[in-house]
């Protein structure tokens, strides 16, 4: 078994962030641009609020389930046939986003740094290394975590400030002129993109003092909400819509705006090779849930033996997509359909478990 | 923790050195630093121009007589093709990273520069901070031209353009400044212009030159020497159309709020035959689109701060009724600057103002009814100029001769 009940809140206050800020904000800025224009950041707002409501039906039930991930607790609570079927969708869901991520930063490395290297050999290194901390547990992705993600926010946060001479209000105006449908679907893929939250379902039982991880996680949300929104808001306050629009990584563009003095430029490069590390964290934890999961699934006793199987579907996953536009067409698969499932199943389980009267199995 | 363990670690420790990029590594020598690039046309295809820099020419100062940077070109039907053509005549691949200005020749800006940009802009070598100018001419004969101060031409042009806060008689234009205004709605694109010339182009002509020719190199046209930055070309969506002479350009430049520095030179009040040179300290502008009913109608409001820098006469000004004089003066002569610039764009049919822009923002319903393009030309635009004067000088008085002394 996995040891449990080690991790600080604080730690999993990072690990949320990073998983809600790491991969997916260097395209957001580009998918919600091309639903919404400049309503985008109204849209995230709207997004981030509903994913409040949902860390709240995650909370409730899961503090009902002292010690238990959601694969474990779903049984109880709906029976035994769906709740099986629960714990399948949702460990299925963080194998996609595991690969997903894994491929997606792969694509990044490749566009914006290392053109001529094969893309499988940038997958198949961070395989190795994400294989070797999953194995040591999340307590060791948890501390690392912790070290690094305040880096990785100060620079940031140093990227928005580097550009913010380029930056016009003007290019963020003018505010409610998308169609509604539009709105709604950006609401919508904005629920999705916030709603990889629902890892913490998985996370609870591992955790020290469950009874601190509300305030905890709602705080990650809003952190995460505010971020999302400053990159956003900046970047197309740099680009403007329609140049963000034609943008593969925004947010890398905005990088490579970034002067320091006379001679400081073109730092992507060093940018990137940090942002390796919020790549290695998302996917690391996201493998890790993964694997804990069909663990439980299966009732199995070690979860190091299923490591190497679950670890060669992730690379195999992450290497089907042909291209970068297969990648995104899969991407806005999810950010239509994720909603089904972040905020479905802890909905759906939350409702259920209010006539669960605990104790009995 | 036990050897095997140990050796795990080390192992994929040295597996994570392979993703820092060794694949992909270019050895320094193996790279051509294009400083500059120069795009012209010639029928169907694209004629481009790189400025080299030669780094062994560079330091050390070994390179004496040769200049350290090497223009070569390619030829192709587009950019790209013409860009790997350069690879024909250079051994060295050239590397995009740190080029300094896009030089596009005047008949490429004719015909319209999108095809140009495209590649620039999808680039991941290019930045979107490089200065784009327009090329009075040839872009060709910019790259060429050899002024002095500054060994690398890119980089003398680059300094222009930052140090163009002298006059403010030429806009700065950033790769992302363009893309920005070719795709903003309401909004069309100015860039400066540069022209060579064998000497300033106030000086009189002259016979021959000063001095000797180089021998063997008699019948060759000669480098220019000399780069002037001023004025600007407007255009229509990507198409070149008109272009503003310093006047104009500067009248531009106060409604963007681009006037960071420069000269007005306005009559003195009390002597009618002097001048009085006030130096432009800030620039603050607005554009404030007006809907009454159907009728549209723009408001400009420019507010700048001046200090009084020479005063050819000998009569001290520095009282606060002839203060409001040049005020008013100064004032009107800003005025006159941005309605010549009005007149051209309207006569270009060409919002280059970002007119559109801001009423497309205020007024996203009107907006959408009208068609911009075709009201622009005819649009009213009123123009407010405010004016201080800041007396924070060294001294009070001009000098005057003892006969003359009031007081």
């Amino acid at each position: 078994m996995i040891k449990r009940g080690t991790i600080s809140p604080r730690q999993i206050f990072f690990i949320l962030t990073m998983l809600l800020t790491g991969i997916y904000i260097l395209m957001l800025p580009r998918h919600l641009v091309y639903l919404t224009g400049t309503d985008g950041w109204l849209v995230l707002i709207a997004g981030g609020l509903v994913s409040g409501i949902i860390l709240f039906f995650i909370n409730k039930t899961s503090l009902k389930f002292p010690g238990k991930t959601v694969v474990e607790f779903a049984p109880l609570v709906v029976g035994k046939i769906w709740g099986k079927l629960l714990g399948f969708i949702l460990v299925v869901y963080f194998t996609l986003l595991a690969a997903g991520s894994l491929r997606l930063f792969a694509e990044m490395l490749k566009a914006a740094l290392l053109p001529e290297t094969p893309r499988w050999i940038i997958i198949v290194t961070l395989v190795g290394l994400i294989i070797w901390i999953v194995q040591n547990g999340l307590e060791d992705i948890a501390r690392f975590t912790e070290l690094i993600a305040p880096i990785i926010l100060i620079l940031l946060i140093g990227v928005l400030i580097g550009d913010i001479g380029y930056m016009k209000i003007i290019r963020l105006k003018p505010i409610l002129q998308s169609e509604p449908v539009s709105l709604l679907k950006g609401i919508i893929s904005s629920i999705s993109y916030f709603g990889a939250i629902i890892v913490l379902l998985m996370l609870y039982p591992y955790v020290s003092a469950p009874e601190k991880l509300s305030k905890t996680s709602i705080g990650a949300l809003f952190f995460a909400v505010t971020i999302t929104l400053a990159v956003f808001m900046g970047t197309v306050a740099t680009f403007g819509i329609f140049e963000t629009g034609r943008m593969a990584w925004p947010v890398i563009e905005l990088v490579k705006m970034v002067r320091i003095g006379e001679f400081l430029e073109r730092l992507e490069a060093f940018f990137l090779s940090v942002w390796l590390s919020i790549a290695f964290i998302n996917i690391s934890v996201l493998a890790f849930c993964s694997v804990a999961g069909w663990t439980q699934l299966f009732n199995l006793k070690n979860y190091r033996n299923l490591t190497y199987p679950i670890m060669l579907l992730l690379l195999g996953l992450s290497l089907w997509p042909r291209d970068l536009l297969d990648v995104l067409g899969l991407y806005r698969l999810n950010f239509t359909y994720g909603l089904f499932i972040s905020l479905a199943i802890p909905l759906f389980l939350f409702m259920v478990s209010l006539f669960y009267k605990g104790g009995g199995r | 923790m036990s050897g095997s363990k140990r050796l795990l670690i080390l192992i994929m420790l040295c597996f994570s050195l392979l993703t820092a990029g060794c694949w992909d590594r270019k050895e320094i020598n193996q790279i051509g630093f294009a400083v500059g690039l120069g795009i012209d046309k010639e029928k169907d295809n694209y004629l481009i121009t790189t400025q080299m820099a030669l780094p062994s020419l560079l330091e050390g100062g070994g390179g004496g007589e040769e200049a350290p940077v090497w223009v070569v070109g390619g030829k192709g039907k587009t950019i790209f093709q013409a860009i790997r053509d350069v690879n024909t005549r250079s051994a060295r691949k050239p590397f995009w990273g740190h080029l300094n200005v896009i030089v596009i020749g005047e008949e490429v800006a004719k015909d319209g520069i999108l095809p140009v940009l495209d590649l620039l802009s999808r680039g991941r070598e290019l930045r979107r901070l490089n200065y784009v100018v327009i090329a009075k001419g040839k872009a060709r004969d910019i790259l060429e031209a050899e002024p002095k101060l500054e060994s690398i031409n890119a980089i003398f042009i680059r300094d222009l353009i930052e140090n163009r806060k002298g006059q403010s008689v030429a806009p700065a234009v950033t790769l992302n400044d363009l893309m920005l205004s070719l795709s903003t709605a309401g909004k069309e694109s100015v860039l400066p212009k540069i022209e060579a010339l064998e000497q300033e182009s106030f000086a009189p002509p002259k016979k021959s030159e000063g001095a000797p020719q180089e021998e063997g190199k008699g019948g060759e046209e000669k480098p220019k020497q000399i780069l002037e930055l001023r004025g600007a070309g407007i255009f229509k969506e990507d198409k070149l159309v008109n272009w503003l002479d310093e006047e104009a350009t500067r009248g531009f430049l106060w409604v963007v709020e681009q006037v960071a520095g420069g000269i007005i030179v306005v009559r003195s009040p009390v002597e009618t035959d002097r001048e009085v040179s006030l130096e432009i300290m800030s620039n603050k502008s607005l554009i404030i689109p007006q809907v009454e009913g159907g009728n549209i109608k723009i408001k400009f409001q420019v507010l700048s701060t001046l200090n009084l820098v020479e005063n050819t006469g000998v009569v001290s000004l520095e009282t606060s009724k002839l203060i409001k004089k040049l005020k008013q003066r100064a004032s009107s002569s800003i005025k006159k600057e941005i309605t010549k610039a009005i007149k051209i764009a309207q006569a270009s049919e060409t919002d280059i103002f970002g007119i559109g822009e801001r009423l497309r923002t205020q007024y996203p319903a009107v907006w959408k009814n009208i068609e911009w393009s075709e009201i622009f030309p005819g649009v009213d635009i009123e123009i407010e100029v405010k004016v201080n004067i800041e007396e924070a000088n060294m001294t009070l008085k001009p000098v005057t001769p003892p006969k003359q002394r009031r007081k």
